[in-house]
């Protein structure tokens, strides 16, 4: 197992141990771990059960349940498919770090799916991601973009990949958004970052309404720590999800 | 995606039946079949039916108001 580069040059140490709890880094306040607190009805996901806290993503409705792929672990959304945390959190009073492992599914069938909002307040988008034509961003309340990738020779990241996305940021500044995949061995650093706000967090997707937007990938793992990781914590942190996911 | 799309009263006469046909709610964590979801500035209202058992569940005349979004 390999460190990714993501901690500040003054990271040090060896590779994460085995005992690596994700929880032991203070500010975890959501971890949708991989294949861990899922609970399906007839393979459709109802609860995600946060391994960190006691928050919980539901959907009570069956239409809207994404899918769980018991091979994969992969939790499948789709156009109208949502998952609500059962209490609100409000996130990003000092700073955020995010980590999600995603496998992406590009849809141009419907406008619906062609805006994939990863988190959001009801419909107000805060982290999306945007793929079809393999552009990929972050947008954050302010409506600064960020593109991490876009369609043609510039492509870092084509349809049906599975990424580790992050962004650290704290309250005030710019973040710095990251995507690593499996034999990719420089990070990607865009120019310019969503701006930090304080977040409220409640849903993953949306409900595919006219003016809705959805998210059509596949969710792996997702942690949301309410503060930005540095240092050995985000370099620990990144590399046990990665690890754990398949990403090196 | 296909969608169910009617009034408001039909798409809950049509969400009632299906949760009689699929045993909602139930103890796994679902509650009904799906919720009315109303299309922008209309009156026209629609859920999701793209699932199986969902689309399955459906009456025959229910299925002639599913359609191909």
């Amino acid at each position: 197992m390999s460190r990714l580069g993501l901690g500040s040059s003054t990271t040090s140490g060896g590779f994460v141990d085995s005992g690596f709890n994700l929880a032991s880094i203070d500010g975890l306040k959501l971890w949708l771990k991989k294949g861990t607190g899922i609970t399906t009805d007839g393979g459709n996901v109802s609860s995600w059960l946060s391994s960190a806290g006691s928050l919980e993503m539901v959907q009570t409705d069956s239409d809207a349940q994404p899918v769980h792929n018991s091979s994969t672990d992969a939790v499948a959304f789709t156009t109208a498919r949502q998952m609500k945390l059962s209490t609100g959190l409000v996130l990003g009073s000092t700073g955020i770090t995010v980590a999600a492992v995603i496998t992406t599914n590009v849809d141009g069938t419907s406008t619906n799916t062609k805006f994939q909002n990863l988190l959001s307040l009801d419909d107000t988008e805060r982290i999306r991601f945007f793929v079809p034509g393999d552009y990929f961003y972050f947008v954050g309340s302010s409506g600064n973009k960020t593109v991490i990738a876009a369609g043609g020779a510039g492509a870092i990241m084509p349809n049906a990949t599975k990424v580790l996305v992050t962004w650290t940021a704290v309250a005030g500044t710019n973040g710095a958004v990251k995507v690593f995949k499996n034999a990719s061995t420089t990070p990607v650093t865009p120019s310019a970052t969503a701006t930090l706000g304080t977040l409220a967090y409640n849903q993953i997707g949306d409900d595919g309404g006219a003016a809705a937007r959805g998210f059509s990938s596949s969710l792996h793992e997702l942690a949301i720590f309410d503060s930005a990781l540095t240092g050995d914590n985000l370099t620990n942190a990144l590399t046990d999800i990665a690890t754990r996911n398949g990403i090196s | 995606m296909k969608i169910f799309k009617g009034t408001l009263e039909e798409c809950n006469a049509a969400i009632s039946n299906l949760n009689s046909a699929l045993n909602y709610p139930n103890n796994k964590g679902t509650l009904r079949a799906a919720s009315p979801k109303q299309e922008e500035e209309t009156e026209t209202y629609w859920f999701a039916v793209d699932k199986e058992h969902i689309y399955n569940a459906l009456t025959d005349d229910e299925k002639l108001k599913v359609e191909d979004e």
